[in-house]
C-alpha cells in the first residue's frame, strides 16, 4: 500500500531519509514554468533596466493591481538573462498558502533551474511540519550558498500567500540572504514583510504601480500596432486619460475594437469609474465571439490551466485543436505555461470575468456539473490533486472519496505518504470516515505523527467499518494489519503484552507476502511485548522470522534491527547491543534510511557509552547527521544527552552544563512530555555533579517524583532516586524509597532489565543508607547478576560518582573471579584522574586512584598492600616504613578484613581485580 | 478629508491614517515598521489604535489593510490625510549613502 515506515515507537519521519520523489510527483510542474511571452509584447527597455539595477540586491518587489503586465514585464526580463545566471520560476495559488507547500514549491522551482540543487532542503520540504523555521533557513540559506551560480527566483501572485508561517520563513530568509541569491515577489498587493526595512537598507529594488503603467511613449507605440483607425490621437487621449495606460485594459480596448464598426460610438460608451472598464471591454469582446466558442470559454473559466485534451473532454463537440489554435490566433489572453506540454491559462483578470459571466448564465447545478467532469477528466490524467479540488468544488465528496481510495489501494503503485497527506489536508472529516482505507491511512498519519488520542479515535471507526467491509480481501487484511499495528501503542501503555501478542502473530500469519512495510512495522511492539511478557528467546525470535521473511520478500528491514536494538537495550545487554547496531547502520546506509541511520548511530554510542570506551562513544556522537536530526526531535534529544553524559564521566563538567544550552533551545519547539523531562533530568544530574544539591533537587521537588510510564522508566527513572539519595536526609530518603516502591516492582514486571539492575543498585543504597546492610547487599548482588552479563559497566560508575558509598557496598560482597574483574572495570570506569590526590607518599609508592577502594583503606594500609605486592616480607616492610613488624602484622590483618580474605595471595589478587593495585 | 492639492490616483504616495479597534502591541505590528502607532483609551472602553504613515501607491495600501485583516484588528476608519506629488521620490535601488533612519 503506501509508503511510510516508522522506527521508533511512535515515529520517525522516513521521506526525509530516502531520495526526495521526482518533482512532477510533489508539484504541478506548470506552476514552476517561466510563462511564455505574447508574441506581442510590447519592449519596455526602461523597466528593464530598473529590474537589471535590482539584481545585486536581495529582494525585487513588482507590486501593482492585476492587469499593470508585471508577470510578462518580469517573465521578459529573465528572458534576457545570460545562460551563466540560473533564473527559477514559481506561480503560486491560495492552494500553496502554507509554509509547507510554499517551502515545497520553492526549491522544487530551484531544481528545475539547477537539478541536483538543495537535496537537502527538498528532503526537508517533504516532511509533514516543516522544522523550526530558524533551521529551515539555516539548512537552505547554506544550500544556495554552495551553488556556484548566481540564483533568480520569481515567485508570482504572491498576493494569494499571506499566512504568517510563510511572512516568517521569509523574513528570516531575507534578514541574512545568500550572497548568490536574488527573490523576486511579484505581487498585487505589498506582501506583510519587513519591506521598510529592507528599504532602509538598499536591499530592496521596486516596480510599482507608478512605473507599470503605460508612458506616452508606449502607448504610442501600442496604438500604432493595434488600432488600424485613422485617428490615433483620440485613442492616445483615451488610453492615458481614461485608461490612465492600465496595459490590460488598452489589450481589452484593442480587442474589443478589432471588430467594432464605430469606434467613436463605442468609445464613448466607455464607463468613467476604472472599476467598470475592464468589465465594459471585456463584454465587447465577448459579443464578438461566436456562440459555440464562447461557451467552451466560459466552461474553462473554471480551471487554472488547460490543454488539448482536457478542451475535448469538456467540450466534444469542437474540434479541440481548432480551437485551440483560435484562442492563440484571437490573442484571448491566453498565457502559455508549457509548450512542450501543452499546458495554458487565462490571464487571471480575463478568467475572472470569464467566471463571472459562467454563473450568470448557468445554474449552480451547472457549474457543479462542469467541475465534475473537469474533475473526472484530471483524475483520469492522474492529476489527483486538481481532481479533488474540482470534486470539492462540485460538492461532490462522494467522488472525492472513491478518487482518494482508488489511489491509496493501489497496490501495484502506491502513492507516498507525503502526497496522501497532502490530499487528506484538503478534504473535510467527513471524506476520510467514508471508507476503511481512508480511516486505516488516517489511523496511520495520526500515530506518526504522535496524536495518540485521536488515532485512538480513528481506530475504533475502523474497526466498525471493517466490521462490515466485503472489498478486496488482500485489502481487507491489510487495514485489519493496520488496525493492530495503531492499538499496539495503547495496550503497549496499558502492559497488555499477551494481548499484543496475540492480535500481532494473527494477522502476521494472514498477511500477504508483499506487505513487507507493515510486518516491518510489527516487529517492534511484537518482540517488546514478548520480552517484557519475560521471554527473551521468542523476542528474538519473532525479529529474526520477520527478518527472514523481508528478505525473501526482496525488501530492506530496518526496523528489524532497530527491533534488535531496542530489545538488547532493554536487556541491558551492551555487548549485544554493540553487535547488532554496526550492521543496522550498514543497513540504513545502503537502502538509504537516512533518520533510522541516525538511531544507529546513537545505539552504537550508547553501547559504547555503557562498556565505557568512551572515546569510541564519543566519536559515534561526533558522527551525527544533524540534518537528519532535525527530522527526528526525540533522537536528538537523546544524542546530546549522551554527550553530557560522556563529558560527565571525562570528569569535564563545565563542558557538560554546556551542552545543556543546545537542548534547552530546542525545547522551544517541541514540549512533549518525554523530551521535557530528558532535558530537565538531565539538567538536574549536571547540577547535582556540579554540587549543587539544592537545584537538582528543587527540580525532584517538582517533577522529579511523577508516576513513570512505560516510556520514561527505562531511560530517566534512576535520575530522581540518586539525587534524592545523595540529599541522604530522612525526608529525601522517604521520597526515595516511595518512587522506588513504585518503580522496581514495574521494571521488574515489564522485564527491563537495564531499568531494573539500575534502581536495584539505587534500592541497596538506600538500604545501606537505612543501615540494612543484608538488605543492601542482597538488592546489589541480584543487581550485578542482572548487569554482568551485558557488561554494563558506567551504570555503576555514574552512580558511584554521585553516592560514592555505592564502592564500599561492593566491597563487601563476595565474588568469583570473574565477578572481581567485572566490579574492577566499575571501579576503573568510576575512577577520573585527578590532579592532585593531596596525599604524601612515599617515594616508592604510586598515587593510589582517586575514588576508588582506597578510600576504605588508611594511607597506611595502602602502602603496606603495595609492599605486599611487591613480594615483601613483614620484616622488609616494617624497614622501609620505619614501623614494627607487630604494627604491620596488625596493619595487614585489617587489610584483610576490609577486603574479605585471608592472606598475602587473596589480597594481592582480590586489590588488583578491584582496580586497587595498579 | 485629503488635506493637499495634489489629486489622489492608484499610484501616487499618501499619508494615511487609519484607526483600529484593540490593542497595538509592538511584537503584533512589528511588520508596521515605518508606521506611527498610538492608542486612546476611553474610560472602560476598547481602546483604538491610531495608525499614521506615508505609504507609497494603493499596492501599498492594500496590502496593510490585508495585515491589518490577518492580525484580527476591526478596522474603524481609514482617513487620507495628505496626498503627494504623483513624482515623488523613484524606488529603484537607492545608494548606500541615503540617509535612512535604522529600523
Amino acid at each position: 500500500m503506501t509508503c511510510r515506515r516508522t522506527g521508533s515507537e511512535f515515529s520517525y519521519r522516513e521521506p526525509y531519509t530516502r531520495d526526495a520523489l521526482p518533482i512532477e510527483s510533489r508539484v504541478v510542474l506548470t506552476k514552476l514554468f517561466r510563462p511564455e511571452l505574447p508574441h506581442d509584447v510590447i519592449a519596455r527597455p526602461r523597466l528593464l533596466a530598473r529590474l537589471d539595477e535590482g539584481k545585486k540586491v536581495p529582494l525585487t518587489l513588482v507590486s501593482a493591481p492585476a492587469g499593470y503586465g508585471k508577470s510578462t514585464l518580469v517573465s521578459q526580463w529573465m528572458a534576457s538573462f545570460d545562460p551563466s545566471e540560473r533564473t527559477a520560476w514559481y506561480s503560486a495559488d491560495p492552494a500553496d498558502n502554507n509554509p509547507e507547500a510554499f517551502f515545497l514549491h520553492v526549491v522544487s522551482a530551484i531544481q528545475v533551474a539547477l537539478p541536483g540543487a538543495c537535496e537537502e532542503s527538498a528532503r526537508l520540504a517533504s516532511l509533514d511540519d516543516l522544522p523550526d523555521v530558524d533551521d529551515v533557513v539555516r539548512l537552505f540559506s547554506n544550500e544556495l550558498l554552495k551553488m556556484e551560480s548566481r540564483m533568480h527566483l520569481v515567485v508570482d501572485d504572491f498576493h494569494f500567500l499571506s499566512h504568517q508561517g510563510i511572512r516568517d520563513l521569509l523574513d528570516r530568509f531575507l534578514a541574512r540572504p545568500p550572497s548568490n541569491f536574488h527573490l523576486v515577489l511579484v505581487t498585487r498587493r505589498d506582501p506583510p514583510i519587513l519591506l521598510n526595512r529592507h528599504r532602509r537598507q538598499g536591499h530592496m529594488n521596486e516596480i510599482r504601480l507608478g512605473d507599470l503603467r503605460f508612458s506616452e511613449e508606449e502607448v504610442g507605440t501600442f496604438v500604432e500596432a493595434n488600432f488600424p483607425v485613422t485617428d490615433p490621437a483620440k485613442l492616445m487621449d483615451l488610453a492615458l486619460r481614461r485608461l490612465d495606460g492600465w496595459p490590460v485594459a488598452l489589450r481589452l480596448l484593442a480587442l474589443a475594437l478589432r471588430d467594432a464598426e464605430e469606434v467613436a460610438e463605442f468609445t464613448s460608451r466607455i464607463p468613467s469609474a476604472p472599476a467598470l472598464i475592464s468589465n465594459f471591454l471585456i463584454e465587447g469582446i465577448f459579443d464578438q465571439i461566436d456562440d459555440e466558442r464562447l461557451a467552451a470559454m466560459l466552461r474553462l473559466s473554471v480551471v487554472d490551466r488547460f490543454n488539448l485534451d482536457l478542451c475535448a473532454a469538456l467540450f466534444p463537440g469542437l474540434e479541440g485543436q481548432d480551437f485551440l489554435d483560435w484562442l492563440l490566433a484571437s490573442d484571448l489572453f491566453v498565457i502559455p505555461l508549457d509548450r512542450q506540454s501543452g499546458w495554458f491559462r487565462f490571464h487571471h483578470l480575463f478568467q475572472n470575468a470569464l467566471w463571472a459571466e459562467l454563473k450568470t448564465r448557468h445554474s449552480s447545478e451547472e457549474v457543479r456539473a462542469i467541475h465534475r467532469r473537469v474533475a473526472m477528466w484530471f483524475a483520469s490524467q492522474k492529476l489527483i490533486a486538481e481532481a479533488i479540488d474540482h470534486f470539492l468544488k462540485a460538492d461532490d465528496l462522494e467522488g472525492v472519496s472513491k478518487l482518494l481510495v482508488e489511489q491509496i489501494s493501489n497496490l501495484e503503485n502506491p502513492p507516498d505518504g507525503a502526497r496522501i497527506r497532502r490530499w487528506f489536508s484538503k478534504v473535510p472529516p467527513s471524506v476520510v470516515e467514508s471508507h476503511p482505507v481512508l480511516l486505516g491511512e488516517r489511523c496511520i498519519q495520526l500515530t506518526q505523527a504522535v496524536r495518540m488520542a485521536e488515532a485512538r479515535e480513528t481506530a475504533d471507526r475502523l474497526e466498525e467499518a471493517l466490521a462490515g467491509f466485503d472489498g478486496d480481501a488482500r485489502l481487507g487484511l491489510y487495514l485489519r494489519g493496520v488496525l493492530v499495528w495503531t492499538r499496539t501503542f495503547d495496550l503497549a501503555a496499558q502492559k497488555k503484552w499477551e494481548k499484543i501478542v496475540a492480535l500481532v502473530e494473527g494477522i502476521l500469519d494472514q498477511l500477504w507476502p508483499e506487505e513487507t512495510e507493515l510486518r516491518g512495522l510489527l516487529c517492534l511492539p511484537l518482540s517488546n511485548a514478548y520480552r517484557a511478557l519475560g521471554d527473551v528467546a521468542l523476542a528474538r525470535g519473532s525479529i529474526e522470522r520477520i527478518r527472514w521473511d523481508l528478505e525473501e520478500a526482496g525488501a530492506p528491514y530496518p526496523e528489524t534491527f532497530h527491533s534488535e536494538c531496542h530489545l538488547n537495550f532493554h536487556l541491558g545487554d551492551a555487548r549485544r547491543l554493540s553487535e547488532c547496531a554496526g550492521p543496522f547502520f550498514d543497513h540504513c546506509r545502503e537502502h538509504g534510511f537516512r533518520v533510522y541511520a541516525v538511531n544507529a548511530r546513537l545505539q552504537s554510542a550508547w553501547a559504547s557509552y555503557e562498556l565505557n570506551h568512551l572515546e569510541e562513544a564519543a566519536g559515534f556522537c561526533a558522527e551525527r547527521d544533524d540534518d537528519a536530526l532535525l527530522a527526528n526531535p526525540q533522537d536528538f534529544l537523546l544524542h546530546r544527552r549522551l554527550e553530557v553524559m560522556i563529558r560527565l564521566a571525562r570528569g569535564l563538567v563545565g563542558e557538560a552544563r554546556e551542552l545543556l544550552g543546545p537542548m534547552n533551545q530546542f525545547l522551544h519547539r517541541h514540549k512533549a512530555p518525554r523530551a521535557v523531562f530528558c532535558y530537565e533530568s538531565t539538567k538536574a544530574l549536571v547540577a547535582l555533579r556540579e554540587g549543587r544539591l539544592c537545584e537538582a533537587l528543587a527540580w525532584v521537588d517538582s517533577h522529579g517524583t511523577q508516576p513513570f510510564g512505560a516510556n520514561l522508566l527505562d531511560d530517566f527513572a534512576g535520575i530522581p532516586v540518586q539525587i534524592l539519595l545523595a540529599s541522604n536526609t530522612a525526608e529525601s530518603l522517604q521520597k526515595a524509597g516511595e518512587i522506588l516502591e513504585r518503580t522496581v516492582s514495574t521494571a521488574a514486571e515489564m522485564n527491563s532489565v537495564a531499568a531494573h539492575f539500575e534502581l536495584l543498585v539505587l534500592r541497596a543504597l538506600w538500604h545501606d543508607a537505612r543501615g540494612q546492610g543484608d538488605w543492601a547487599l542482597a538488592n546489589l548482588r541480584e543487581a550485578l547478576r542482572l548487569a554482568q552479563p551485558g557488561g554494563a559497566v558506567r551504570v555503576f560508575a555514574d552512580i558511584a560518582a554521585t553516592v560514592p558509598a555505592l564502592l564500599s557496598l561492593l566491597q563487601r560482597l563476595e565474588l568469583d573471579e570473574e565477578g572481581i574483574a567485572y566490579i574492577g572495570s566499575i571501579v576503573r570506569a568510576k575512577s577520573v584522574p585527578s590532579a592532585s590526590s593531596g596525599t604524601v607518599m612515599v617515594v616508592d609508592v604510586p598515587k593510589p586512584p582517586a575514588g576508588s577502594f582506597v578510600d576504605a583503606l588508611s594511607k597506611r594500609e595502602y602502602e603496606i598492600l603495595i609492599h605486599v605486592s611487591k613480594r615483601h616480607n613483614n620484616r622488609e616492610i616494617a624497614d622501609k616504613l620505619f614501623i614494627s613488624p607487630v604494627t604491620v602484622k596488625r596493619h595487614l590483618s585489617n587489610i584483610y578484613g576490609k577486603l574479605g580474605v585471608h592472606g598475602r595471595k587473596e589480597a594481592v589478587a582480590k586489590a588488583s581485580g578491584l582496580g586497587i593495585l595498579p | 478629508m485629503i488635506g493637499s492639492s495634489h489629486s489622489l490616483n492608484m499610484s501616487v504616495p499618501a499619508i494615511y491614517r487609519i484607526t483600529v479597534q484593540g490593542k497595538l502591541d509592538e511584537k503584533l505590528v512589528r511588520h508596521l515598521d515605518g508606521l506611527n502607532l498610538s492608542e486612546i483609551t476611553a474610560n472602560g472602553e476598547t481602546p483604538v489604535g491610531v495608525l499614521v504613515g506615508r505609504l507609497i501607491d494603493q499596492a501599498a495600501l492594500s496590502g496593510l489593510l490585508n495585515s491589518l485583516y490577518d492580525l484580527q484588528l476591526p478596522i474603524i476608519s481609514v482617513e487620507c490625510i495628505n496626498v503627494e506629488a504623483a513624482d515623488a521620490e523613484s524606488h529603484s535601488v537607492p545608494s548606500k549613502n541615503a540617509e535612512l533612519a535604522p529600523s
